[in-house]
């Protein structure tokens, strides 16, 4: 089986020149980025980081990190990427449960560094990448720059190690709740089939040029980079979210392919309509992923993009790549996300897991290649099950076998691609002084999204104001969970049986 | 009044830090996220009389203090 670090060797081999990542001025070869990686390899064996041992990134967009990712693996070490929106408190449980040999940071992120570095749970090999110009940084912290100009004279070329197909090469960690934020491991096995399939069903060549718009940390944008490195295409990294700065990539990069979530478009519609004035005569596909597209936006969506192929995917990291709706039948068949990608098998089960006929709405369960070996550290018989994942998705399969995703069994919604449970948002906002009880409901918003609507009720004499609550969230939530209204209350509305009346709070909320 | 300061207050307020670099990505550093920049089209639309469209809203306007300050400068002497 081709590992990945055996794609990138085979394609710097074939293809030495060729421009493999661009990010922002920069334009990585493919042999640049074997020798780069191939060093970075180096220095972690020989500061003693062997087989099987994790290793972190902490980082937004940056050139470095493909480099970082590579060496991680032809080291024989587990890449943990830890998704550069988290705070403190979700970057230090990551930390003690992986409990890596080394971590690469970003240099913007020295502050959370210090801070878990006071927190005593990092290790002492410490790389900070991308150093900003005139920055010193203190030793031992190492930097990637020294590191890729002084190779160790010792060791002049690290024979990578032997990798076996079910040894664990990378643990992704979920955007869920605090204490169930679960890493999910993933084979090296997983990693080649998944990137061979990507490629065979995306139709990716080597004249690809693949714009990458999510950190690393989502299985989606690694799954991306890999393809890209595979077919010998280029991956055009994108650090800035703003409209106008991806359009001029798209536009002067000549971008052939998208990979983005519903949210995404949305957003992009909304806040920069004149995208649609334009035309892309190099974008082949676009690819969606993962929530609900509201058929309008869609559309006008398909008319801007009117030369491109649409696809529609589906997935859960726990089974990495699930479904595929091909361009052929992507009129015919929308909203369906598809039908299963070679390998997989889907099938619908009620709640005895009991298969249910076609038209039936019951869970998702993933069967066959891309499931993942389970979660790091943690047993989870509930998700695991039968060696199929048990996705905790609602859906649907039509009588030609095409999936219907919808919804979520539990209260977790998506926002932005992110998962995000209203209870923690509760948890934080509960946690402020002052306050007695806080709910925070979800309702769908027009763009085929979700809002929060958070409700206060204040303990007896506290005079809480909104500014402290909402400057409380601010410190203590990543963006995707913050509310998008709070609201104070003399008390809550209870239902019969003295329970907090939820669907009353929604009805208020939706006046 | 001066632009820098009120920029670097507002920035301050919403991201409850003090004394950054104003040379520095506000996205890279956490200060600022996606979703803040609505609110902050919005403060600067009001407290310049300005009027800020799509194509003001960029990494090089928007990324640090000094863009900012840069991009409100020019619009306010284009009036």
């Amino acid at each position: 089986m081709l590992l990945i670090h055996d794609m990138l060797a085979k394609s710097a081999q074939n293809q030495p020149d060729k421009e493999a990542i661009v990010f922002q001025e920069r334009r990585i070869s493919f042999s640049e980025l074997e020798k780069t990686s191939t060093r970075i390899a180096d220095f972690l064996q020989s500061h003693g980081v062997t087989k099987g041992m994790r290793v972190a990134v902490f980082s937004s967009k940056c050139a470095d990190e493909v480099a970082v990712i590579f060496g991680i693996a032809k080291a024989g070490c587990i890449l943990v990427h830890i998704n550069p929106s988290f705070r403190d408190e979700k970057l230090h449980h990551v930390i003690e449960e992986c409990e890596p040999a080394a971590f690469f940071f970003h240099q913007n992120k020295e502050a959370a560094v210090e801070r878990a570095k006071q927190a005593g749970i990092l290790p002492s090999l410490l790389i900070c990448m991308a150093p900003r110009v005139g920055r010193k940084v203190p030793p031992p912290t190492h930097t990637l720059e020294a590191i890729l100009k002084n190779p160790d004279r010792t060791k002049q070329s690290c024979i990578p190690v032997a990798s076996r197909d079910e040894d664990i090469a990378a643990i992704l960690y979920t955007s869920g709740t605090t204490a169930s934020a679960k890493g999910i491991t993933v084979t090296h096995g997983i990693l080649s089939d998944a990137t061979l399939v990507s490629a065979q069903v995306l139709g990716n060549v080597s004249t690809d040029r693949i714009i990458s718009l999510t950190p690393f940390s989502f299985d989606g944008a690694l799954s991306q980079l890999f393809t890209a490195i595979l077919v010998g295409g280029t991956l055009v990294l994108q650090d800035s979210h703003f409209p106008k700065d991806i359009l001029k990539t798209l536009i002067d990069e000549k971008i052939t392919g998208v990979h983005a979530m519903p949210s995404f478009w949305l957003m992009m519609l909304e806040r920069y309509p004149s995208l649609t004035d334009h035309e892309f005569p190099n974008l082949r596909y676009v690819s969606l992923i993962g929530e609900v597209f509201p058929q309008d936006k869609l559309a006008k969506l398909k008319r801007t993009f009117h030369t491109s192929d649409f696809f529609m995917m589906y997935g859960t990291t726990e089974a990495f790549r699930s479904t595929c709706l091909a361009p052929a039948d992507f009129d015919e068949k929308m909203p369906s996300v598809g039908q299963p990608l070679p390998g997989v098998e889907i099938t619908i089960v009620d709640e005895h897991g009991r298969p249910c006929p076609a038209g039936d709405v019951g869970e998702i369960v993933h069967k066959g290649v891309f499931v993942s070996p389970g979660y790091w550290k943690r047993d989870d018989n509930e998700t695991f099950r039968e060696g199929g994942v048990y996705t905790g998705d609602l859906g649907m399969l039509d009588e030609d076998g095409y999936l219907y995703f919808v919804g979520r069994k539990d209260s977790m919604i998506k926002r932005m691609g992110f998962q995000v449970y209203p209870e923690e948002v509760e948890a934080c906002l509960q946690g402020i002084n002052g306050i007695a009880t806080a709910v925070v409901v979800c309702m769908p918003d027009v763009g085929g999204g979700y809002q929060l609507r958070a409700f206060l009720v204040r303990e007896q004499d506290s005079d809480v104001t909104l500014e402290t609550v909402q400057k409380h969230c601010k410190r203590n939530l990543p963006h995707y969970m913050m509310p998008d209204s709070m609201t104070f209350r003399s008390s809550m509305p209870q239902t019969g049986t003295c329970k907090i009346d939820r669907a009353q709070l929604k009805m208020e909320a939706s006046l | 009044m001066e632009i820098r300061s009120v920029i670097a207050g507002y920035i301050e307020e919403v991201s409850n830090e003090r004394g950054f670099d104003h040379s520095a990505n506000l996205f890279e550093c956490g200060l600022l996220t996606s979703l803040d920049v609505l609110s902050l089209v919005a403060f600067i639309e009001e407290k310049f009389s300005l009027e800020i469209s799509g194509d003001d809203v960029d990494m090089e306007s928007f990324g640090t203090i000094d863009g900012l300050v840069t991009m409100i400068d020019a619009n306010v002497n284009a009036k």
